[in-house]
C-alpha cells in the first residue's frame, strides 16, 4: 500500500514536471484564401501599403539563394539531397504568351547584378500583343466561396439534407467570467460509400452545392431565424432550426455546414475557444472540419476533425458586446473508402470562454 | 494403414519411416506458412517506412517554404520606409500603421516589433494566436540579430524558440535607420501549427523531439513517447534515422527538423502499422491453401493405395 502511495505520488511529481506538448489550432493549420477581400488596414479600412526601400530587392535574393539545399542532410536524413535547386519551385502552364524569343516589352531596370529584372511599356517602344490588345478581358472568376465537391471520383455531391427540427439541447449554466459553455452540436453523418449508387447528375445545380455558398457572401448578418443554445453571458445562435448539424447518407466528397454567432454578454473581454468532443470511431479519422469567420476565406485543406479534440482552440477575443459569425463545416474527403460505411458520429462543439 | 515391416521381412530404415516423413512435412508447412507470413509482414512494414521517410523529408522541405513565407513578411517590414523611423522615435501610431497591413497579408499569425533591450513596442496577432507578451528581453536572438545586422545574411536567420505558449518558428531581423539597428521584428509561427499545416501535406502525424528526447508539439492526437536521450542526441549530431513504435502500433520514422541548414529538433513522422494484419491474412490463406494441397494429394494416394489393393 505504502509502495503504491510513494509510486503515485511519484508519477504525480513527475506529470506536473512534464511540460505540455504543444497541439495545433485548427484555426491556423491550413491556408485561408480571400480573393475578395482588400488588406485590412490599422484603421480597419482598405490599406494603403508604404513603399520598400530599394534595397531588398538584393536581401530577397540573397535570401532565395540561401534557403536553396546546401547540404545532403538538409532533408533532416530522411533522404539525401540530390539536387540543390531552390526548394519552393513549381510549374505552371503557359497559356498566354510564347514560349522563348525577346520580350514584347523592352527592360527597365535591372538590380541585384541582374539577377532581377524589371520591363516597362516606354512610350514609342512598346511591341503590342497579336490581338493589338483590343480582345476582351475575362473578368475574375475567384470569390471566397466554398469549391463544390469534387465530381470525379467521388462522384457528385449529395443534396441538402433538410434540417431535422428537434428540440434545442440544453446548456449547462457556467460562472459569468470562465464561461464555457456546451451547446451540443450532434451530427451524425452516416457514410454508405458504395460506389454503385452514385447521385444521377453530373454537373451540381446550385441549389445542392455546400450550404456555405450562399453565407460566405452575404456580408451582413441576415435576420435571425434560427436557434439559441448560449449561457449566461454567451449567446450563440444558429442559422439551423436548432444548434445543430445533422447529415444523413453522406458520401464521400459530401459536406454539411452551420453558420452560428457568438455574443459576448458580458462586461469583461474574453476569449472564444473550440473543442470537439465525443465518443471516437474510425469515422472520426476521416472527417474534416473547418471552422471560419465568416466572409473571410475558407481554410484549405480543411482541417482534420481529430485536430479540434486535443484541446480548447482558442479562435478570437471578443469585447464586451462584440459578436462574430462563424461557419463551422463538416467535410468527408472523397477518398474515403468502404470501411466507413454505415457509421456514425456524434460529435459535441464545446465552447469555451475564458476571460 | 501403417505397414512396419515390408513383405521380405527386413526391418525398415530410419529414414523411410512414415511417421518421420509426417513430421518431416509438417514441419516443412509450418515453416512455409510462417515464412510467407513474415514475408508479407516485412513487405508491408516495408513499405510503410519508405512513406514515412518520403512523408519526413516533404516536411523538411515543406518548412523551408514556410521559412521563406517568414522571410518575406520579414524583409517586408523591416524594409518599408519609415518603420525604422518610427521605431526609433518609439511611434506605435505609425509603426501599427505601417506593419498590421504587412502582417494581414503575409498570413504569418504572429509579429513582434521589438526595442532592443527586449520590450514589444508593437504585437500584430491574428485572430485566436498566442497573446503578445510584455518584454522578450533574454532572447539571444535579439542581440544576434543586431550584432549581424551587417553581415551577409542581414542578421537575418530562423530557429526555434521555446516560449512559455510553446515552441515557436521565430524568423528574427533587425530594423535599421540612418546606418543603425534601432530593433528587432521577429515573425512567428507556433510548432505545433507549423507541424499541422506540414502533416496536411505530408499525411502522417508528426512530432518533435528536444535534444533529450521530451515532445515538444505533435500532431498525433495520442500522448508520444519520449525518444532515448542518447538517441536525441545521436540524430541531432547526423545519425542515420531510427524507426521505433511510438504508440501501440503507430511506427515513427525519426530523423532531423532543419531549419537554416541546421538540425534544431529530432522530428518524427508517425503512421498505423497494419502489416501484422497482412501476416497474419497471408499466414491463414496459406495454411489453408496446403491444407487444401495436403487433401488432394491424400485423395490421390488413397486411390492409387486403393487399386492395388483390389490386384
Amino acid at each position: 500500500m505504502a509502495a503504491a502511495v510513494v509510486v503515485a505520488l511519484w508519477g504525480a511529481a513527475m506529470a506536473h514536471a512534464a511540460p505540455p506538448i504543444a497541439r495545433p489550432n485548427p484555426a491556423f493549420v491550413s491556408v485561408h484564401l480571400d480573393y475578395v477581400g482588400p488588406i485590412p488596414g490599422a484603421s480597419g479600412g482598405a490599406a494603403t501599403l508604404a513603399p520598400l526601400d530599394p534595397a531588398v530587392i538584393a536581401q530577397a535574393v540573397a535570401d532565395q539563394k540561401y534557403l536553396g539545399f546546401t547540404s545532403a542532410d538538409d532533408l533532416g536524413g530522411f533522404l539525401p539531397v540530390l539536387t540543390s535547386r531552390f526548394a519552393p519551385v513549381g510549374e505552371g502552364r503557359a497559356l498566354v504568351g510564347r514560349a522563348a524569343g525577346n520580350s514584347q516589352i523592352p527592360q527597365f531596370a535591372q538590380a541585384a547584378n541582374g539577377q532581377v529584372n524589371s520591363f516597362a511599356a516606354v512610350r514609342g517602344t512598346f511591341t503590342p500583343p497579336p490581338d493589338g490588345g483590343q480582345g476582351p478581358v475575362t473578368s475574375p472568376s475567384n470569390n471566397n466561396r466554398v469549391p463544390p465537391p469534387n465530381q470525379g471520383f467521388g462522384g457528385t455531391p449529395p443534396p441538402k439534407p433538410p434540417p431535422t427540427r428537434t428540440t434545442t439541447p440544453t446548456t449547462p449554466t457556467r460562472p459569468p467570467r470562465t464561461t464555457p459553455t456546451t451547446p451540443t452540436t450532434p451530427t451524425t453523418p452516416t457514410t454508405p460509400t458504395t460506389p454503385t449508387t452514385p447521385p444521377p447528375t453530373t454537373t451540381a445545380p446550385a441549389t445542392t452545392g455546400p450550404p456555405a455558398e450562399t453565407s460566405t457572401t452575404t456580408p451582413t448578418p441576415p435576420p435571425f431565424v434560427g436557434a439559441s443554445c448560449g449561457t449566461t453571458g454567451l449567446t450563440i445562435t444558429s442559422d439551423h432550426s436548432t444548434c445543430e448539424i445533422h447529415a444523413v447518407n453522406m458520401a464521400p466528397g459530401g459536406s454539411v455546414s452551420e453558420v452560428m454567432t457568438v455574443r459576448n454578454d458580458t462586461a469583461e473581454p474574453f476569449t472564444l475557444s473550440l473543442r470537439a468532443d465525443g465518443t471516437q470511431s474510425s469515422l472520426w479519422n476521416d472527417l474534416r472540419m473547418g471552422v471560419w469567420e465568416v466572409g473571410t476565406g475558407a481554410p484549405v485543406p480543411l482541417p482534420p476533425l481529430l485536430f479540434w479534440t486535443t484541446q480548447a482552440n482558442p479562435l478570437a477575443t471578443l469585447q464586451p458586446g462584440e459578436s462574430i459569425r462563424y461557419e463551422i463545416e463538416l467535410f468527408l474527403p472523397a477518398a474515403t473508402g468502404n470501411a466507413d460505411q454505415g457509421l456514425a458520429a456524434t460529435i459535441d462543439l464545446v465552447w469555451t470562454a475564458q476571460g | 494403414m501403417a505397414v512396419t515391416v515390408p513383405d521380405d521381412g527386413r526391418p525398415i530404415r530410419w529414414y523411410r519411416r512414415r511417421w518421420l516423413h509426417l513430421v518431416l512435412g509438417l514441419a516443412v508447412a509450418v515453416a512455409a506458412i510462417t515464412w510467407a507470413g513474415q514475408r508479407a509482414t516485412d513487405g508491408v512494414r516495408a513499405n510503410l517506412d519508405a512513406r514515412l521517410r518520403d512523408a519526413g523529408a516533404g516536411a523538411d522541405a515543406a518548412l523551408v517554404t514556410l521559412e521563406a513565407e517568414q522571410l518575406s513578411a520579414l524583409r517586408a517590414i523591416t524594409f518599408t520606409t519609415g518603420v525604422g523611423r518610427a521605431l526609433a522615435q518609439s511611434d506605435p501610431t505609425t509603426l501599427n500603421r505601417l506593419v498590421a497591413p504587412l502582417q494581414a497579408n503575409s498570413d504569418v499569425p504572429m509579429v513582434d516589433v521589438v526595442l532592443p533591450g527586449g520590450r514589444v513596442e508593437l504585437a500584430v496577432r491574428s485572430k485566436g494566436a498566442p497573446a503578445p507578451v510584455a518584454s522578450r528581453a533574454g532572447l539571444p536572438a535579439l542581440a544576434q540579430a543586431m550584432q549581424e545586422a551587417r553581415g551577409n545574411r542581414g542578421g537575418r536567420f530562423t530557429e526555434v524558440v521555446i516560449f512559455r505558449s510553446g515552441p515557436t518558428i521565430v524568423t528574427v531581423g533587425p530594423v535599421m535607420y540612418a546606418g543603425n539597428a534601432v530593433g528587432v521584428v521577429l515573425v512567428m509561427t507556433p510548432l505545433a501549427d507549423a507541424l499541422g499545416r506540414l502533416s496536411q501535406e505530408v499525411g502522417t502525424n508528426l512530432t518533435t523531439y528536444t535534444t533529450d528526447g521530451s515532445p515538444t508539439a505533435t500532431t498525433a492526437p495520442f500522448q508520444p513517447k519520449a525518444v532515448n536521450s542518447d538517441t536525441a542526441r545521436a540524430l541531432i549530431g547526423g545519425a542515420a534515422i531510427s524507426m521505433r513504435y511510438v504508440h501501440g502500433d503507430e511506427r515513427e520514422a525519426l530523423g532531423r527538423l532543419v531549419l537554416d541548414h541546421q538540425a534544431d529538433a529530432v522530428l518524427g513522422a508517425s503512421l498505423n502499422d497494419n502489416s501484422a494484419a497482412t501476416g497474419r491474412a497471408v499466414r491463414l490463406y496459406a495454411g489453408l491453401g496446403l491444407l487444401g494441397a495436403v487433401l488432394i494429394f491424400s485423395s490421390f494416394w488413397v486411390r492409387v493405395a486403393n487399386r492395388r489393393w483390389r490386384l
